[in-house]
């Protein structure tokens, strides 16, 4: 049982009303500081919402390499062990990608 | 630093600019602090002498110094061999190693005016000037820092160049890594990817370790002076390109591949023009993809220190925050198919 609305949505509002209603009222430094209070609390929501998926996403990698940690994933790719491995590469592009996408939220084509 | 400046202090530094400028009627009209980065303290002093009105900048050490930057002086020596080189920089006006006077050595350079703020000088094309002018001459003065080369007897404190400063950089990262104990496959393949891959030698010759827009200034006609050489070394001329035009320094003109400024091609040209050398185009990709990985690993280090509780910041734990974005783009330049069949 989770009381509603979720942190994931109250932080959402919590920035927009941030950005909507405070933002415009403040200049300089203030409002520097301010876009990046919005910032930490969109990237703090997308995590509560998509954190478990990029959980998994490393889940995926290890298991994909064969090991059991991230240390020893990293010890095998340093001693040349997955060199130029597509497997490793696409389960390496997929964890990149989620996380990503929680720090900045993916662009809609042509609205860069 | 008025407020932390007595009466003394202020007549210490009165007296020692006077010795430095040989005017002894100097008088100190204003010291007040300019914000700066977290390595110094950056004041700007105003003085009044012969009639005639001078403004500094004067740059001390702040308490949370990076270990791998260079110590004032050394950064003021480099200023005077580009200065001396004819690059377009403050002027050096001199160094004060006496603690007695401000209580930390600090170095003072002429005040260059202009805005520095990377993502302001992407944005506001009423700066810089004529933008693929701006990129030609920055392509210029990089190419007259470089042509600065070892061994120099005023900048003995830089060592012996690297062999393979590549692989130097790469060792650097590694260990960097593994002092933060962070476990980044991706920037570890990365790593072995950049490893594999290192491009033939250019010979040494000084390089500025942070050249890129965000560490110039500019007015409304064009560059007025580059700045932060704290990181400057003996190293790989095309490093110092591939950090200037790698994606993460164009502040969201990425169409823009000199510095989110102008075309690449106008870069380029300044550079070869005044060098008399041909650009390894390949050798300077390859340089932006250890761009991003060096980038990473700085964003770590930052998000680090606020993590650690070394220094509580919003900004350094954003800055954290940003690594998978560069991890995705060191992936996209390394895939599968970008690896040669032999070992390089």
């Amino acid at each position: 049982m989770r009381d509603d609305p979720s942190g994931a949505a109250l932080l959402n509002a919590a920035r927009l009303a941030l950005t909507g209603e405070v933002m415009p009222a403040l200049t300089g430094r203030a409002r520097y500081v301010a876009a990046m209070v919005a910032n930490a609390m969109g990237i703090a929501a997308r995590e509560i919402e998509q954190g478990g998926g990029a959980a998994r996403t490393w889940d995926r990698a290890l298991a994909t390499a064969g090991t059991a940690t991230c240390a020893d994933l990293v010890t095998a790719i340093r001693a040349g062990r997955h060199d130029a491995d597509p497997v490793l590469y696409a389960a390496l592009a997929e964890t990149a990608a989620a996380a990503a996408e929680i720090w900045k939220p993916p662009v809609p084509a042509g609205g860069a | 630093m008025s407020a932390m400046l007595d009466d003394d202090r202020r007549e210490a530094l009165r007296d020692w600019i006077a010795g430095r400028l040989g005017s002894s009627t100097l008088i100190i009209d204003e010291i007040r602090p300019l914000s700066g980065g977290s390595i110094q303290e950056n004041w700007s002093v105003r003085v009044r002498m012969d009639g005639e009105t001078r403004g500094f900048v004067l740059r001390k050490d702040a308490t949370a110094t990076i270990a791998s930057s260079l110590s004032r002086a050394e950064e003021f020596a480099i200023l005077e061999a580009v200065h001396a080189a004819g690059a377009c920089v403050p002027e050096p006006v001199g160094f004060c190693h006496d603690d007695e006077v401000l209580g930390a050595p600090f170095a003072l350079m002429g005040l260059v005016e202009g805005v520095g703020l990377g993502p302001r000088i992407a944005k506001d094309l009423s700066l810089g000037g004529d933008r693929v002018g701006l990129a030609r001459r920055l392509g210029q003065e990089l190419a007259r820092i470089h042509a600065i080369r070892p061994p120099q007897p005023a900048l003995a404190f830089l060592g012996e160049p690297d062999a393979q400063p590549a692989l130097a950089r790469i060792s650097t990262l590694r260990a960097k890594l593994d002092a933060l104990r962070a476990t980044r496959p991706s920037l570890e393949w990365g790593l072995r990817w950049a490893e594999r891959h290192v491009p033939r030698n250019a010979d040494s010759v000084l390089t500025h370790g942070d050249f890129r827009t965000g560490n110039y200034m500019v007015d409304g006609r064009g560059l007025t002076a580059i700045l932060d050489w704290e990181f400057s070394g003996w190293g790989d001329p095309l490093s110092d390109l591939g950090w200037f035009c790698a994606e993460c320094w164009r502040f969201g003109r990425s169409e823009l591949e000199a510095g989110g400024i102008a075309p690449r091609a106008a870069f380029y040209e300044g550079y070869e023009g005044h060098s008399g050398t041909r650009i390894d185009d390949a050798a300077v990709r390859y340089w932006e993809i250890v761009a991003h990985l060096r980038w990473a690993v700085i964003a770590l280090e930052q998000g680090h220190r606020h993590v650690s509780g070394a220094e509580s910041s919003l900004e350094l734990a954003l800055t954290g925050r940003l690594v998978p974005d560069l991890e995705r783009a060191v992936l996209r330049d390394t895939s599968p198919d970008r690896w040669s069949a032999t070992h390089a």
